[in-house]
């Protein structure tokens, strides 16, 4: 049986079941890298290019961790999601960095997505990979189709903030964290942000309880207009959270060096210091584990909140 | 004198460690600014025996608070009854001795600040991200590299004609920027003056970028004394800063002020260990947990022998086991 493996980074916090699913369809074992640890932070550093920011080594980490015990490391090259949506450029060529970062001591399958100009490339690739895992093309189209539309499934069904906006008579005060998924939902990353919130009875509202559509309506001002898939997201979740009276704060958590999140947020930060009276506290991470500025500035938005 | 009570503050930074004693009236009867040398228990300990011999035996403490990145471990050495974030205790402080203050700089040893403040409650805040360009242990630096002891390095900023232009964005930069003016023949007056105009623009652009700095102003932390930054600050807001009686000392009569108000309304008694703990060896161990792949570094802190607190771990499970003690 061919074992593939996923490392557990970038993409992955979004889209695992997809892929997850997809391989499992085609009756592969898969295998998911362990959560981020300080080894795996130490192989991204040591192996990834050194301009990167901290999750693209991370994911490096990631990816060297199971090279040895797969088959077959999957990276998917994400160009764009959507109409008129594109991703970070590492992410456009990330299949090709995890080769040359690895001295080709790796081999990647990719699957191609680009929506807004080219979606015929997915089905390129997907012939690709039938071609290497010597699958019928028929089979792996029809373990695409399936993981597809088990994934919009989900996506459908998981909007809590919806719920909660109509639950008007709520009074529990909360929070919203902002920032890409890989960067919020790795705890090691985040240095358990969630956790430290949750943990002192806080609510915490992410991107991914909003739906679609809500946060395209609200990505202010790139509504219509080209922009990056995850600016759309930020965007339009830190709009949307700020129109809530129940949410008390933003916190933005940014890795250091991200040139994506220095355009968003700074149209974040405008918009919400001339049309909204919310605080807004802006995290930034890099490789050091000593958490004791993190922490000095949580809590003082915290006590800042009340 | 024995029924007064009086309240300790005590904020370990990464230069300085500073210990505060105020009375029931708020007011600071004695204030020590030691600097931490990188070793900030026995700076505690030496601040610690310093006003044990002065105050030990006359007079009652009621409450204790610590502050600044070294709070935990002053927290635990000497048994504080709050623990809390610099920013919060830092406008505490500049509250009570500004009264309507409006924004707050604060310049200390590796973190910069801006606290805004509105209707008397912090209503935005920024601090220095990753990097510690543009703060006191910069300045230090540069002061010995020039061979200027610190004290009398805003003075050389005040004697300059003409300063000249420093890059501000990056310590290392702005020290190679620096060294290339020296050798052009620059006079260190203009160097130096140079370097305080730098540090503020970056401290505006950065920090205070977006936000509105409105009077009055309170600049405070070790940086407060230099005159020439506090000239630098003048110049380029056009605005008058005010620089509190206590500036140096402010995280540490903040936490004493919180102690005290914390004392007053939830009527605690305090864990402080008393005086007493000057008398004690306390060491800190650092392990590398090999018990997962996170690895991570320990810090066992043990008061003669006996690990009194243990952090630095994820899982959690060094910290409860002497939680639980």
């Amino acid at each position: 049986m061919i074992t593939i493996g996923l490392p557990k980074g970038l993409f992955y916090f979004e889209h695992n079941m997809l892929w997850e699913r997809f391989f499992k369809n085609l009756g592969c074992n898969v295998i998911t890298s362990q959560d981020t640890n300080k080894q795996i932070l130490d192989y991204g550093v040591k192996c990834c290019s050194n301009e990167t920011c901290l999750p693209v080594k991370v994911f490096h980490g990631h990816v060297y961790s199971i090279k040895d015990i797969v088959d077959y490391v999957f990276i998917p090259r994400y160009i764009s999601l959507d109409k008129n949506e594109y991703t970070c450029p590492k992410f456009c060529g990330l299949p090709d960095m995890a080769v040359l970062n690895l001295k080709r001591q790796v081999k990647v399958l990719e699957v191609r997505i680009h929506t807004d100009m080219f979606p015929s490339e997915t089905f390129d690739s997907l012939l690709e990979i039938s071609r290497v895992l010597n699958i019928k093309y028929s089979d792996i189209i029809e373990a695409f189709k399936a993981a597809s539309k088990e994934f919009d499934e989900y996506i459908q069904n998981r909007h809590k903030f919806n719920q909660y906006i109509k639950d008007v008579s709520s009074t529990k005060s909360a929070l919203s964290v902002l920032g890409h998924p890989y960067m919020i939902y790795d705890s090691y990353l985040s240095m358990t942000l969630l956790d430290k919130l949750t943990r002192r009875s806080i609510t915490v509202y992410t991107p991914k309880d909003i739906d679609h559509e809500t946060k395209r309506r609200n990505a202010y001002p790139f509504q219509g207009k080209v922009f990056w898939d995850v600016g759309f997201e930020l965007l339009g979740s830190a709009f949307t959270f700020a129109e809530d009276k129940n949410i008390k704060g933003l916190i933005y958590l940014t890795p250091f060096a991200c040139g994506v999140d220095a355009f968003i947020l700074e149209f974040i930060e405008r918009r919400i210091k001339s049309h909204y009276n919310i605080p807004l506290l802006k995290l930034t991470i890099d490789e050091h584990t000593g958490e004791a500025g993190f922490d000095t500035r949580l809590e003082a938005f915290l006590d800042m909140v009340g | 004198m024995k029924q007064d009570g009086y309240y300790i503050g005590i904020d370990v930074g990464s230069v300085s460690t500073n210990l505060v004693i105020i009375d029931e009236n708020d007011k600071v009867i004695e204030k020590l600014y030691l600097r931490t040398s990188g070793q900030p228990i026995n700076v505690l300990i030496k601040g610690m025996q310093l006003l044990a011999e002065k105050f030990g035996k006359h007079i009652h403490i009621k409450g204790v608070g610590t502050t600044g990145s070294g709070r935990q471990l002053a927290s635990v050495i000497v048994g504080a009854d709050i623990v809390k974030n610099e920013i919060t205790s830092h406008a505490v402080a500049t509250q009570k001795t500004v009264p309507g203050v409006k924004t707050i700089l604060e310049i200390g040893g590796q973190d910069s600040k801006i606290i805004i403040l509105k209707n008397g409650v912090v209503n935005d805040f920024a601090m220095n991200t990753v990097c510690a360009a543009g703060t006191g242990s910069f300045l230090d630096r540069q002061a010995s590299r020039l061979e200027i002891p610190i004290e009398e390095f805003g003075g050389y900023a005040l004697r300059s004609k003409s300063p000249v232009r420093i890059a501000g964005r990056c310590a290392v930069f702005a020290e190679s920027d620096m060294i290339h003016k020296q050798q052009t023949g620059h006079s260190t007056e203009d160097i130096v003056n140079g370097l305080c105009q730098a540090l503020v623009r970056n401290y505006l652009n950065n920090l205070a970028k977006g936000k509105d700095i409105e009077e009055p102003i309170a600049f405070q932390g070790g940086v407060a004394a230099n005159v020439g930054i506090v000239a630098a600050f003048e110049n380029q807001l056009k605005k008058k800063i005010i620089i509190p009686e206590h500036y140096d000392v402010m995280g540490a009569y903040g936490a004493a002020l919180i102690a005290k108000k914390e004392a007053t309304t939830s009527n605690f008694k305090t864990s402080f260990h008393g005086f007493g703990v000057a008398n004690h060896d306390y060491r800190a161990k650092s392990v590398e947990c090999q018990d997962c792949s996170n690895a991570c570094e320990v810090i066992k802190i043990l008061s003669d022998n006996t690990a009194i607190a243990r952090w630095g771990d994820r899982c959690g499970k060094w910290s409860q086991q002497t939680a639980a003690v």
